[in-house]
């Protein structure tokens, strides 16, 4: 999965990634942020809740400004 | 609004304009659906932001596309709002604080609020018993 830099923070992915580590071994591969998703469980669509999770995180962040 | 928006399957491309809907906006309008689709950002902060959208199970993903476009108007007109009035909603929750707090005042000003007070009493205030 790659998320565009644009609207995806680094920080934010990380923060993510922490809060997942029960669920899946999520690791950033490259500087275009492309994500490499290992499910730990057999829950269907992590990566893709996943990327909602980030995107909430990311609405959160910036209404907290 | 057909033009800008491309369906496959339960998925769907939407093209919004971020000049017309600025990026918190398009965040708080995508927020709204998450229970009901996969949603992720794509595109060009300056010329064309992509909303690419897979409906969850169960879920119309071309009522869900229509429904972001309608959600984008809603926030872009609530922020727009938020600002217009931003002003007046500091300068009444700065006054509900201090009426309450009167340790932020320094003696000065508080003497002034109380006299101001005190004046009012005199002249406006009217007693029921009176």
């Amino acid at each position: 999965m790659i998320l565009n830099k644009n609207f995806y923070k680094q920080e934010i992915i990380e923060e993510a990634i922490a809060d997942y580590k029960e669920h899946a071994d999520i690791k950033i591969i490259n500087q275009d942020f492309n994500i490499e998703i290992t499910e730990k469980s057999n829950e269907k669509n992590i990566k893709k809740e996943f990327a909602n999770y980030i995107l909430g995180l990311m609405n959160n962040e910036l209404h907290d400004k | 609004m057909d033009s800008n928006i491309t369906f496959n399957n339960n998925q769907a491309e939407l093209k919004v304009n971020p000049k017309m809907y600025p990026l918190e906006t398009i965040y708080s309008a995508a927020y709204v659906f998450l229970d009901n689709a996969y949603i992720i950002l794509d595109g060009n902060l300056e010329t064309q932001v992509l909303v690419k959208i897979e409906a969850k199970e169960g879920k119309d993903i071309k009522i869900i596309a229509k429904e972001f476009y309608n959600e984008l108007l809603n926030y872009a007109d609530y922020s727009k709002r938020a600002e217009a009035t931003k002003k007046i909603r500091e300068m009444i929750l700065q006054r509900a604080i201090i009426s309450n707090d009167p340790n932020v005042l320094d003696d000065q000003e508080f003497e002034s609020l109380l006299k101001d007070l005190e004046t009012d009493d005199d002249n406006e205030t009217v007693m029921p018993w009176e």
